[in-house]
């Protein structure tokens, strides 16, 4: 059986990653998230009001403000964004939050 | 005041930018409005305004949510020299009459009659842009 998404609001065309001191921090105070997007999805004048359910399931799912960055696929490209900072697909990061939890 | 505020800027940072805006040779006076924007007279006349965000990578989507919540505003500024932009961010400046800098760049381009303009040059005259690259 396929194991649910823990993210249901994040739009099929976009992508969401986790870096910073939620991966490697017990007590972190936020979560960066990094949402890669479709430009010709939602317009980066739209893409903040377009990921806005996601994040608020975020911020629910884990209580912690969330930092948002949010790039198209062709500026995650020219940046390097994800091998300069680290960042894993965010239900990873999460998983791995909520299994530490279950330890505690 | 708060700490922080909706983006994520730091008291500290803030504080940083006030500063440097007080003993800078270019700045007649600064006020500071809405936490992060900064409306800046400079000796010449002119006047400008400028937004201070903290993104480790000013990407196109941040420019657009900084042009929609700060009406007229014609300068971004990420804080600290280790945050970067994307190419498309600084491409989309020069498009659209915006100056997309760190905030170190952004003193530099105060001493400039047109400062959008302003481009950083290494020993040799080449430019110097904080492109967030791969």
């Amino acid at each position: 059986m396929a194991t649910p998404s823990i993210t249901t609001k994040l739009p099929s065309s976009s992508t969401a990653l986790v870096f910073g001191s939620f991966l490697y921090r017990s007590d972190p105070r936020d979560i960066d998230v990094l949402v890669l997007y479709d430009p010709s999805v939602f317009s980066p004048a739209d893409a903040y009001r377009g990921h806005a359910p996601f994040v608020k399931e975020i911020q629910c799912l884990v209580g912690l403000p969330l930092d948002l960055t949010l790039l198209t696929y062709d500026e995650e490209k020219s940046s390097g964004f994800i091998e300069d900072t680290g960042a894993v697909p965010i239900e990873e990061a999460i998983r791995k939050l909520m299994c530490c939890l279950r330890i505690v | 005041m708060p700490e922080f505020n909706d983006w994520g800027v730091s008291y500290s940072a803030i504080s940083f930018v006030e500063r440097a805006l007080r003993g800078h040779a270019k700045v007649a006076s600064f006020e500071r409005t809405k936490n992060i924007e900064f409306d800046i007279e400079l000796t010449n006349g002119k006047s400008i305004k400028m937004v201070l965000v903290d993104e480790y990578t000013l990407g196109l989507a941040a420019i657009h949510r900084a042009l929609s919540e700060f009406s007229g505003v014609e300068y971004i500024v990420t804080c600290a020299n280790w945050n970067g932009y994307t190419r498309e961010a600084k491409d989309f400046g020069r498009e659209n009459d915006l100056g997309i800098f760190v905030v170190g760049e952004f003193f530099g381009a105060l001493h400039w009659t047109e400062p959008k303009k302003y481009c950083q040059k290494d020993k040799d005259g080449n430019p110097i842009y904080y492109y967030k690259a791969a």
